[in-house]
């Protein structure tokens, strides 16, 4: 695990420029493809559009999708929380101490978000009808993350696993801006242009009264 | 005739290299592949089978732009599950992107914001450019832009027409100084039909005239430019959808009118007053209106006066998808039926949530696609099943013309109208109810279940 952790130690500054390099070169060609406004005139309103999009909408009872898989949208939030709360825990690691309540509860969402990236990984792979939209992208995609996020877990329960947790780390900078998690950007991207015109639109306007 | 292998490729890369903006970029690169589209599907919902899920008919072209666009992709297409487009590829591309009607509800239900739908459109433009485009649809089409109207109605038949329900007007209002106003230059207001609503539905264009002459506006239609359909849209084809739209600018440019009103012909008004702006690069010098928002507004300002009695039977609302979802035309026409029937009732789920009939995205043309059409409509069925209602009332001329099958298909027992038959039915006053004979005051309109 040593030298694990010395060659991870070593690889990790290159593996972060990578990852700042062609993130920025990657957004960069996709921001260049440029934007234009719809030019038919608003009916609704773009920013209430973009808020209700970026937040409310994203409830799950908001959305019938989400209201008829419970269980993907927690798995979903569950992974998501266990990479986010994984990042911080490491990033706390480097510049400061954590008090000692700290690693059992990072840890846990760690172990959490493990639980449901292997939960999706298997509706994934078990599911007849997720099989014609699945490529080896995707499994790839979600097996990194599951390193990542059981190398913290390990790392938050015993310190001697930092090396996986670090090699983890450095796979997943050099692979995310090549592959399916480069969403973890373009989501917002996505989710405001969804709200922009939608809200535009006037589409999203919820619980007006019916009346004269 | 379908070009050559090296040609329909080259074709089918050039108009992804040239479609390539921001929003497009995003939702080819942002799908997760959740699958969460798939539920959100009439289609899939009336047969779950994978060519009906969205992102499957979406990865028809994200596939194309992993092979060629991405830096991964082009190194290792297998990881994405990708290979070099052949021709053979886009063969099979017509039925899983045609079997679509471009209702977008999968985009609002998308955790990511994902619009599949413009993905499908562009998947659509490839095939139209390579020549592979079901032939009913390019059909109609080059009759729209070589005629004037997707049915092939000429200027001679569109008069014709006109006068008959000119007649059929004057002995219904009792009026024999009505006439239709043709081509008058310096009129508030252009209306365009149709072609389907003069020829299958004409007491929808006597229901609109109606009202038209109810409000007591200056309007006028043209003895040119009498179709306001566009199936660029459903070739997903700007350029077609251009050169359609073309005429119906120009023709109210001529005219010099304040407002083009659309009639209840759910792509043409998504097609004027979102898409067309776009097309041509800037504003359109006049409103883009749909008849059910201006008799709403001329209801709400008191020039339309309205008798709920005139329709007794319990009526519910169909909310055509490129009316509501994509156009944002939502409460004017539920404030219109409220005042107009007595019993309205909401199918659920509603609004921009509402259940795609299955007969848009030119489904309703492709007559080699009819079984799939009357099988996706189980969603829509099942919803006006449940409202127990009568009557299904729609602002969609195609709409109207799926749920009058899906009535006989499913065995509703439903009377299809539009919400203009409705309003037109209730009109009191100059517009002459037939039923009632007072007008609703505020608070007293329809009762809504």
């Amino acid at each position: 695990m040593d030298a694990l952790d010395r060659l991870a130690g070593m690889a990790f500054p290159w593996a972060v420029a990578w990852f700042a390099l062609l993130m920025a070169l990657r957004t960069g060609v996709v921001l260049r493809r440029g934007y234009r406004l719809e030019l038919g005139v608003a009916k609704g309103s773009p920013r209430r559009g973009i808020l209700y999009s970026l937040t409310f909408s994203m409830l799950p009872w908001k959305k019938e999708s989400t209201r008829l898989h419970p269980w993907t949208y927690a798995a979903g939030m569950g992974m998501h929380l266990g990479i986010f709360a994984s990042f911080v825990f490491a990033l706390g690691r480097r510049f400061a101490d954590w008090p000692p309540w700290a690693p059992p509860l990072f840890g846990v969402l760690a172990g959490l978000g493990l639980l449901s990236a292997a939960g999706l990984f298997l509706k994934r792979a078990t599911r007849p009808f997720m099989r014609p939209i699945t490529s080896p992208d995707d499994y790839i995609s979600n097996l990194l993350v599951q390193l990542y996020l059981l190398g913290a877990l390990l790392t938050a329960f015993s310190g001697g696993w930092v090396g996986l947790w670090r090699a983890a780390a450095v796979a997943l900078l050099l692979y995310v801006p090549l592959g399916k998690i480069y969403h973890m950007l373009l989501f917002f991207v996505s989710r405001t242009l969804f709200g922009l015109q939608f809200g535009r639109r006037g589409v999203l306007r919820h619980d007006l009264p019916v009346s004269y | 005739m379908a070009a050559s292998q090296e040609t329909a490729v080259a074709t089918a890369l050039d108009v992804i290299e040239k479609k390539l903006n921001l929003p497009l970029t995003t939702y080819l690169e942002a799908c997760t592949h959740c699958g969460l589209c798939a539920d959100a599907c009439h289609l899939y919902r009336a047969d779950p089978v994978a060519r009906h899920m969205p992102v499957f008919k979406a990865d028809t072209v994200r596939k194309v732009y992993q092979r060629y666009f991405t830096p991964l992709g082009r190194l290792f297409p297998w990881l994405f599950g990708t290979r070099d487009l052949t021709e053979k590829d886009l063969d099979g591309w017509v039925e899983t992107v045609f079997q679509c009607t471009l209702c977008r509800r999968c985009s609002i239900e998308c955790p990511v914001g994902i619009d599949n739908a413009s993905l499908i459109a562009t998947a659509r433009q490839i095939l139209t450019r390579t020549g592979k485009a079901p032939p009913t649809l390019a059909e109609h089409a080059r009759l729209s832009c070589e005629v004037g109207s997707p049915l092939g109605l000429t200027r001679e038949d569109f008069l014709e027409r006109i006068r008959w329900i000119e007649d059929e007007l004057r002995e219904e209002l009792e009026d024999e100084a009505f006439a239709v106003p043709l081509d008058l230059v310096g009129a508030d207001l252009l209306f365009i039909p149709a072609s389907i609503e003069l020829m299958k539905y004409p007491r929808t264009v006597q229901s609109c005239l109606r009202i038209l002459r109810a409000a007591g506006v200056r309007w006028t239609m043209s003895s040119v430019c009498y179709d306001v359909t566009n199936f660029g849209v459903f070739l997903g084809d700007p350029e077609i959808g251009k050169k359609i739209a073309r005429r119906d600018i120009e023709e109210a440019e001529r005219l010099r009118v304040k407002t083009l009103v659309t009639s209840e012909c759910g792509h043409a008004y998504r097609a004027l007053r979102w898409e067309a702006p776009d097309w041509f690069g800037k504003p359109l010098p006049f409103e883009v209106k749909n008849i059910v928002e201006l008799a709403d507004e001329w209801v709400r300002d008191g020039r339309l006066k309205l008798d709920p009695c005139a329709n007794a039977q319990p009526v519910t609302y169909h909310d055509p998808c490129n009316i509501t979802r994509n156009g944002g035309v939502i409460e004017e026409p539920r404030r219109l039926l409220a005042a107009a029937v007595r019993q309205f009732r909401e199918m659920t789920p509603n609004r921009e949530r509402n259940w795609c009939c299955g007969g848009g995205g030119g489904l309703h043309s492709m007559p080699e696609y009819k079984d799939v059409r009357l099988q996706s409509g189980l969603m829509k069925a099942d919803q006006i099943k449940a409202t127990g209602a009568a009557v299904v009332a729609t602002a969609c001329a195609n709409c109207q013309l799926q749920l009058g099958e899906l009535s006989e298909h499913y065995g509703l027992g439903v009377r299809c109208v539009s919400v203009t038959d409705l309003v037109a039915e209730a009109l009191v006053g100059r517009g002459k109810a037939i039923g009632g004979t007072t007008a609703a005051r505020p608070g007293e309109a329809g009762r809504i279940d």
